[in-house]
């Protein structure tokens, strides 16, 4: 049992070991600091092995541990396999950025943030959530505040901090309002019981503390009325990290609050039901409307992670196996289409803000990188031959299957107008093909090796999620 | 023997006065105070419903021990930005970050 236990968490043994590594070695030998890259790029690409392993023998290792407090399933392994990719794309990204100065700094912290959500992914009470959630959250303040050549890091760091702090508390007292009424924090079983078997004082109560859970849940995933730091924050902080912070996290808790609430509403909890509602047309509505009014690309996709936030939760709140299907897909096409985009903002320039009008003609003077660009807009908007219009279109049909029509007419007539946005950029870039020089100081500077390598795999990773999608669309004819 | 409804009512107090508090102060040190009495506040409500459970697992004061050492690493990390903060723009308001902006 315990050389299981060892087997099956071995990915996160390796990433623990590799931190406690990058920190004793960094204070030690100065002279190791150029190497922390190397450090966590190996370590994650061991750990994403052993993950790998692990889901191979699943048999035999899967099952709950410690106490039933994680599990291990096809879930958890998701979970890792994505994040480990993710993480990797990221490392490349920030090869150059954070080579030598905080290398240690950023690289810990970004593997201790790495680590926070498999806990979030794979645990199993209330507990683990919280823990795993400031696991994630602490070092991703300090990550955005960081960066030394943006102005404007420090005061987004502490925005982040603060309001991040606070939904984290008050999500804190929901969970001690769930621990109140339900005598358990464990969701190994359904952590919702029937409403018919609850007095209605405790049912009053637990309707309370589940608000208290959606305000501190949905300001991570910067669902509709809390979303309000992302944009500032997403402007202010080093690319790389938005890039990470926007789509990893997310995921994560996407994930923790389906395995929460995904038995939840099959028991019927209306009143629980009709607020997560409200909160996923909010989202779609006003991110896609918001977004179409941005110049900064940054705030732009800050106000598309809303919109998107606003889909995902069409999964949750349809519920059910095929909603699951659908929204581990979607996740994944929204992982590398967000994470590209950014990559493309964080290859145009990264000390100042790179609005719409600096696409002009970005076709004719970086082709690859405008194709690349491009992919990542179609794929984000859900245009068919990509992968995001399998994803929308593998979850509008889990919400029409599930008896919400109208909730999936609301995603498609906002993901109509959210092509409205990411088009802008696409016919900025294509539509200028005519010979005009960029204005002085906008031509973009060497795109260094390693952000290639990770452009390239995200195209390559938006490309063949796309092609995994067809028998998905094919499937559901 | 005080009843634990008596020092859940008291949690839910120190809950709200620390969160109006956070909400209307304008200096960042105070809002850092207004978390950290959330956290105890939290923390409390823990212990006694523990209590008024009788849960024999100790669920409540394992979350509340958990709670004093998030709030730990909590004050480190907000003290650390507070004090960049103030060496870079010379200010310990929140009034330049917009809080409720997006």
């Amino acid at each position: 049992m315990y050389l299981n236990a060892w087997l099956a968490w071995s990915p996160e043994i390796v990433l623990t070991l590799a931190w406690a590594g990058m920190l004793v070695c960094g204070a030690l030998w100065p002279r190791t600091h150029p190497y922390m890259r190397h450090a966590t790029l190996a370590a994650l690409l061991i750990a994403l092995g052993l993950a790998g392993l692990v889901a191979a023998n699943a048999h035999s290792l899967y099952g709950l541990y410690f106490s039933e407090a994680a599990k291990l399933d096809s879930v958890t392994t998701f979970g890792r396999l994505l994040f480990g990719s993710a993480g990797v794309l990221v490392v490349l990204a920030s090869w150059d950025v954070h080579g030598e100065e905080n290398a240690v700094e950023f690289f810990g912290l970004f593997v201790l943030s790495l680590l926070g959500e498999v806990v979030i992914v794979s645990g199993q009470n209330l507990l683990m959530l919280f823990l795993g959630i400031e696991l994630l959250a602490l070092p991703t303040y300090a990550l955005i505040a960081i960066h030394k050549t943006r102005a404007r890091a420090i005061a987004a760091g502490l925005k982040y901090f603060l309001l991040g702090m606070f939904a984290s508390v008050v999500m804190l007292y929901g969970m001690a309002l769930l621990y109140g009424s339900l005598g358990t924090i464990s969701y190994v079983h359904a952590l919702f019981p029937d409403p018919s078997h609850l007095s209605a004082a405790r049912l009053g109560v637990l309707q309370f503390a589940f608000f208290f859970l959606i305000l501190g849940l949905g300001f991570k995933v910067t669902a509709f009325p809390f979303h309000f730091w992302s944009p500032d924050v997403y402007a202010g902080g080093s690319t790389q990290v938005v890039a990470y912070i926007s789509t990893v996290p997310k995921v994560a808790i996407m994930l923790a609050i389906f395995r929460i609430l995904g038995p939840a509403f099959s028991t019927g909890y209306p009143i629980a039901k009709w607020f997560l509602i409200a909160i996923a047309v909010l989202s779609m509505v006003y991110g896609n409307i918001v977004a179409l009014m941005q110049d900064d690309v940054r705030r732009m996709l800050a106000y598309s992670g809303v919109a998107n936030t606003g889909y995902m939760l069409i999964a949750i709140i349809a519920g059910g196996a095929d909603s699951q299907a659908a929204l581990l897909f979607f996740l994944v096409v929204y992982t590398f289409g967000n994470l590209g985009a950014f990559f493309v903002v964080l290859g145009m320039g990264e000390d100042r803000h790179i609005t719409i009008g600096d696409f002009d003609g970005l076709a004719r003077r970086y082709p690859v990188l405008a194709l690349a660009m491009g992919c990542f807009l179609f794929s984000l908007a859900g245009t068919p031959p990509l992968a995001g219009f399998f994803g929308k279109f593998a979850l509008f049909k889990s919400a029409v299957a599930h008896g919400l029509p109208l909730l999936a007419l609301v995603g498609l007539v906002t993901t109509v107008i959210s092509v409205g946005y990411y088009l802008k950029i696409a016919s900025n870039m294509y539509g200028d093909l005519v010979q005009r020089d960029l204005p002085e100081g906008r031509a973009i500077e060497r795109i260094p090796v390693p952000l290639r390598i990770a452009l390239v795999l995200a195209v390559t990773a938006t490309l063949v999620t796309g092609v995994l999608g067809i028998p998905l669309f094919l499937g559901a004819l | 023997m005080v009843p634990p409804i008596a020092f859940l009512i008291l949690g839910a107090v120190v809950f709200l006065l620390a969160m109006i508090g956070f909400l209307t102060r304008r200096s960042l040190v105070q809002a850092l105070m207004c978390l950290e009495l959330m956290t105890s506040a939290v923390a409390l409500t823990f212990l006694a419903l523990g209590r008024a459970l009788g849960d024999r697992s100790m669920t409540g004061m394992v979350f509340a021990t958990f709670c004093m050492v998030i709030s730990a690493a909590e004050i480190g990390m907000g003290l650390a930005l507070v004090l960049l903060y103030f060496r870079k723009h010379g200010s310990t308001s929140t009034d330049d970050l917009d809080l409720m902006k997006g």
